[in-house]
């Protein structure tokens, strides 16, 4: 059972990696510090009771907080831009990277798909991890992550005649 | 594919965070204790499986219900009073304006930026369904804000809100709002694309003490408060005086208490005589508040801690209510969020 101390030593060292996938999740530094502190805020209140090494515990409480924000769509959190307003000014004149296209098209995403993608080719996870931490059938992670490629390809965020597959391949 | 998929997350996820590092331990712990209230200010959705029957409604009024204005009064298109907020500041604009900023000075007594209770709510409101960015002195807040024709409400996270924006007590804080504009898309080419007309606002609220906020008019007919579980020790009001405090002695073995309120009002908890935690209710919605008494606080904790299987006197003391409550312990559930 871990402790109280335990706890202490878990936010301090395992926070950067949770913050920087709550960051690819709400593309929003202020966001995903939200995001991770109300998951270990949440998980705190279970952590008397865990029996195992809680990271996978507050990493499924980060991901299904990030898609009930969604669901309840009443609070501020569901960042997909993450540029500001001139820097997305700056972007319609200047050159744009093509890998930003693919960034801003990622963020476009439905929430369980950019999850599905986080988790997949960031957090290396296995289709069985991902099932386990989004509660659904490994077929549905398959079906997902082929989803949310196939809509990054007919992003409307990618410039007409925009090849998506020559910068992904 | 993914070879580069990883690539371009990690490119942006390497980027370097804001500079938060320790603080965020303190932040953590000011937010557990913040969850609670909020809570109980909200209510607890994951209640509602208990809600089974309805119980015959209790007491009539006993004690009579402060203001109750019969239409609410609208700033800048938003409810002056929310959530036990009131609206102090905040700006409307009509596109093509694509820019809304306004101050606030958070005054130098009465509201304190590190505390666990909320200090500071914000509100938006929009003519048609859009997107906003908020800042906060200059400093990007929050993205693509869903605003619609319903006002929304909540409580600042203040303690991220002063690190990100650099707010300081006493001086103006600038609010800035911008509906979320894609210059690459013309006007509705897609559905993320921008309305061409409409409106948009935002407030800014700060709490109001109980005894002092406007209740909305009593209904005709309260609301039906939940059954409790069989095994769940209750305290319930006193159907014939609301407003009497009511004890309960039990062997200490819980980890939450729920509790629910027919009316508006506080009900204050006091565990082996100390007072732990303050239930607001600000309509005559029954929606069961929750605290857990699992504090943070070391020392709470501790004090907690050490009542375990002995007998203990749990009272629940009641202010401004004028109807039924009650409240339910509960020993630890399963793990659940």
């Amino acid at each position: 059972m871990p402790t109280v101390d335990e706890y202490d030593q878990f936010v301090v060292t395992l926070s950067p990696r949770l913050l920087r996938s709550a960051y690819l999740l709400t593309r929003d530094w202020a966001a995903a510090e939200d995001l991770l502190q109300t998951a270990l805020a949440k998980a705190w209140f279970a952590w008397r009771r865990l029996d195992e090494w809680p990271e996978a515990y507050v990493r499924k409480i980060m991901f299904h907080t990030y898609a009930s924000w969604w669901r309840r769509g009443s609070f501020a959190e569901s960042p997909t831009a993450g540029l500001d307003p001139q820097q997305r000014a700056t972007d319609h004149h200047a050159e744009v990277d093509d890998r930003d296209q693919v960034w801003r098209a990622l963020g476009r995403l439905p929430r369980r798909q950019r999850a599905v993608l986080v988790l997949r080719y960031y957090e290396d996870l296995s289709v069985a991890d991902i099932a386990v931490i989004l509660d659904i059938s490994e077929g549905t992670v398959k079906s997902q992550t082929a989803r949310a490629l196939a809509r990054l390809r007919r992003s409307a965020d990618l410039t007409p005649g925009f090849d998506i597959d020559k910068v992904m391949a | 594919m993914s070879t580069n998929l990883r690539e371009l997350m990690e490119r942006h996820a390497e980027a370097s965070p804001p500079p938060l590092g320790a603080a965020r331990l303190d932040q953590i712990r000011r937010r557990i204790a913040r969850h609670r209230r909020t809570r109980a200010l909200a209510g607890s959705a994951s209640v509602a499986a208990l809600v089974v029957a309805v119980v015959a409604m209790w007491a009539a009024v006993v004690a009579p219900a402060p203001m109750t204005p019969a239409v609410p009064k609208l700033v800048y298109g938003i409810p002056e009073y929310a959530q036990g907020g009131r609206v102090v500041a905040g700006g409307q604009a009509v596109l093509p304006t694509t820019h809304l900023d306004f101050t606030y000075v958070v005054p130098t007594q009465g509201l304190d930026l590190r505390s666990a209770t909320p200090v500071l709510g914000y509100s938006f409101r929009c003519s048609v369904d859009m997107s906003l960015d908020i800042s906060i002195n200059g400093k990007p807040y929050l993205n693509d804000v869903t605003c619609g024709s319903l006002a929304s409400f909540k409580w600042f996270d203040v303690g991220i809100m002063a690190i990100v924006g650099n707010v300081v007590v006493g001086r103006p804080v600038t609010f800035e709002v911008a509906p979320v504009l894609w210059p690459f898309l013309p006007p509705r080419a897609s559905p993320y694309a921008p309305p061409v007309t409409g409106s948009y606002a935002m407030a800014i609220s700060v709490p109001v003490p109980s005894d002092q906020y406007p209740f909305p008019p009593r209904p005709a007919q309260l609301k039906p408060l939940v059954r409790w579980p069989d095994g769940v020790a209750r305290i319930d009001s006193n159907p014939a005086d609301p407003l009497a405090p009511v004890s309960t002695t039990v062997i200490w073995q819980y980890q939450d208490i729920r509790l629910e309120c027919q009316t508006p009002g506080e009900l204050v908890i006091t565990i082996a005589g100390r007072t732990v935690e303050t239930y607001y209710s600000w309509d005559y919605e029954t929606e069961t508040g929750l605290y857990s008494s699992l504090p943070y606080d070391p020392s709470a904790s501790s004090y907690l801690a050490a009542l375990d299987g002995q007998p203990v006197t749990v009272t629940v003391t009641p202010r401004q209510v004028s109807g039924a409550w009650t409240a339910g312990l509960e020993v630890a559930p399963p793990i659940a969020y």
